[in-house]
């Protein structure tokens, strides 16, 4: 999935001064826009059976009665598990000192098997991996799920497999996911866990 | 009531060496061995063990939890890793002004930016959790009865608490990082568990099989994770009656996921707890679930005999 483009990076955030923007991924990471300025993806579509045989993997998350920032931090909490950031430490807090003295640093032997798993599986299995990790723990958290045409998803949604996915472009989009998941009600079938 | 046995291959009276070698102040270490052939039949009892039940050929990686006295060695040996990064610091900060320098000037700048290094301390020196380096996997190997209905591993583990971790091995299977249960081994007792995977429908309640056509995807996605008190299959006659006991399991919401696995959580236990969310709801309030009971009724009445 290759990273966004300019204009796209600007309609994910609408009309924020690039200046008002994080700076940093450490701030990426944190950052807590204003609803009111998360441009609202697309959602309405008209369904054929090639969307249906897809919703597997195209989908998107939404929970009655959840504000938007419940919803942005449930989505990097289950994000955090799909990456693999999850890996503790006694800081984690520290991202910016992690890939010098932290985990990636060869410290901990454990998580050099995960880093290799990732390299030898490639990037179907990374994909898989992060659809089964975002399905399970949004479910958890009492997420349901609805379907949408793969091209609608592609608008606000990315793909992990040994591509680069900008911290910048990874919160912009998860920004636009929350303001789905907190927003109207969809009138489509729930698919479930 | 008990499937009989088939014959066992009376293997050479030898303890399965898995162990990790205990070293003098390694906090990392510990002691486990898969216990097989003769061995099954003459067990320590000083020593604790582990029976692990399960519909076939699944693993399991357990956490063998560290003491306070493991913890403070490892905390001690991140505060010398800690000591030495402050001390090579200047060196490398020396060396990467020059590099940058060298960069700077370099036609085209092809080469990437010298990372500049940041100070450690105290707050920013992350260090792997001890837990990360106390797992041990039980499975291919090892089994002490192989049936169609079930399979049994025998391994002599550390008294003290264990964590269930989750089934498959290190980045390769499953982590019930969402939701787990641990319970302590104790000397002279083997703590009987039994672990199998769970077919899943849409709204995570457990089903006999996956519909026919179900996609690869939602198979991966609805595979529950089960740990709960062993069948009676556990109770394999080799095994002293009297030492066969089951675990007061305690409810663990969450541990990391050290190896970017899948995440998972176990599935809720009749009597035991259910999920309110994604909190663990502790439902024992005297009453015991069913085949608790039958396995304390088979042990009591065996030690009568």
């Amino acid at each position: 999935m290759p990273a966004l483009a300019e204009d796209e990076r600007q309609a994910a955030v609408g009309n924020t001064p690039v200046a008002a923007l994080p700076q940093s991924d450490a701030e990426w990471m944190v950052w807590m826009p204003d609803p009111a300025s998360v441009a609202r993806p697309e959602l309405a579509f008209v369904e054929d059976q090639e969307d249906r045989d897809n919703y597997e993997k195209y989908y998107y998350f939404h929970r009655p009665d959840t504000d938007f920032a419940t919803a942005l931090g449930d989505l990097r909490d289950c994000d955090a598990h799909a990456r693999g950031l999850h890996r503790g430490s006694y800081y984690p807090d520290s991202s910016a000192a992690m890939t010098q003295y932290g985990p990636l640093a060869g410290a901990a032997g454990g998580l050099l098997v995960g880093v290799v798993a990732d390299a030898i599986f490639g990037p179907a299995e990374l994909r898989r991996k992060r659809r089964v990790n975002m399905r399970r723990c949004m479910f958890f958290k009492g997420y349901d799920r609805f379907g949408i045409d793969e091209v609608l998803w592609g608008s606000f949604n990315f793909e992990e497999g040994n591509g680069e996915v900008t911290e910048a472009d990874r919160q912009r989009m998860l920004a636009q996911q929350a303001l789905v998941a907190s927003g109207p009600r969809p009138t489509t079938q729930d698919l479930g866990l | 009531m008990r499937a009989a046995l088939s014959a066992v291959a009376l293997a050479a009276a030898s303890l399965a060496l898995t162990a990790v070698p205990l070293r003098a102040q390694d906090p990392t270490a510990f002691e486990y061995r898969a216990v097989t052939g003769r061995s099954v039949e003459a067990l320590d009892p000083t020593k604790a063990y582990l029976l692990v039940e399960a519909p076939g050929m699944i693993l399991s990686t357990w956490l063998v939890m560290p003491d306070e006295a493991q913890r403070a060695e490892w905390e001690r040996q991140r505060q010398a890793a800690l000591a030495e990064a402050v001390a090579a610091f200047p060196g490398r900060l020396v060396s990467y002004k020059r590099d940058h320098e060298t960069w700077a000037n370099s036609r085209g700048r092809r080469r990437a930016e010298p990372e500049q290094p940041i100070e450690p301390s105290n707050e920013n020196f992350a260090w792997p959790e001890l837990e990360s380096r106390r797992m041990f996997t039980i499975g291919p190997q090892n089994r002490i009865a192989s049936e169609s209905e079930y399979s049994l591993w025998l391994y002599e583990v550390p008294a003290g608490e264990i964590i269930f971790r989750g089934l498959g091995m290190g980045a390769f299977g499953d982590c019930a990082c969402l939701g787990t249960l641990a319970f302590a081994t104790q000397p002279g007792k083997v703590t009987a568990v039994r672990i199998a995977y769970a077919p899943l429908d849409s709204e995570g309640r457990r089903i006999d099989r996956f519909p026919g056509g179900s996609n690869s995807l939602d198979i991966s996605t609805r595979s529950g994770v089960i740990i709960e008190p062993p069948s009676d299959y556990a109770l394999d006659p080799r095994i002293p009656r009297e030492m066969i006991t089951v675990p007061e399991f305690r409810l663990v919401e969450a541990i990391p996921n050290w190896f970017g696995q899948t995440v998972n959580r176990v599935q809720p236990y009749p009597g035991l707890f259910s999920y309110d969310g994604t909190r663990m709801v502790d439902l024992r309030r005297g009453a015991q679930a069913p085949v608790v009971e039958a396995l304390e009724e088979a042990a009591q009445e065996s030690a009568a005999e």
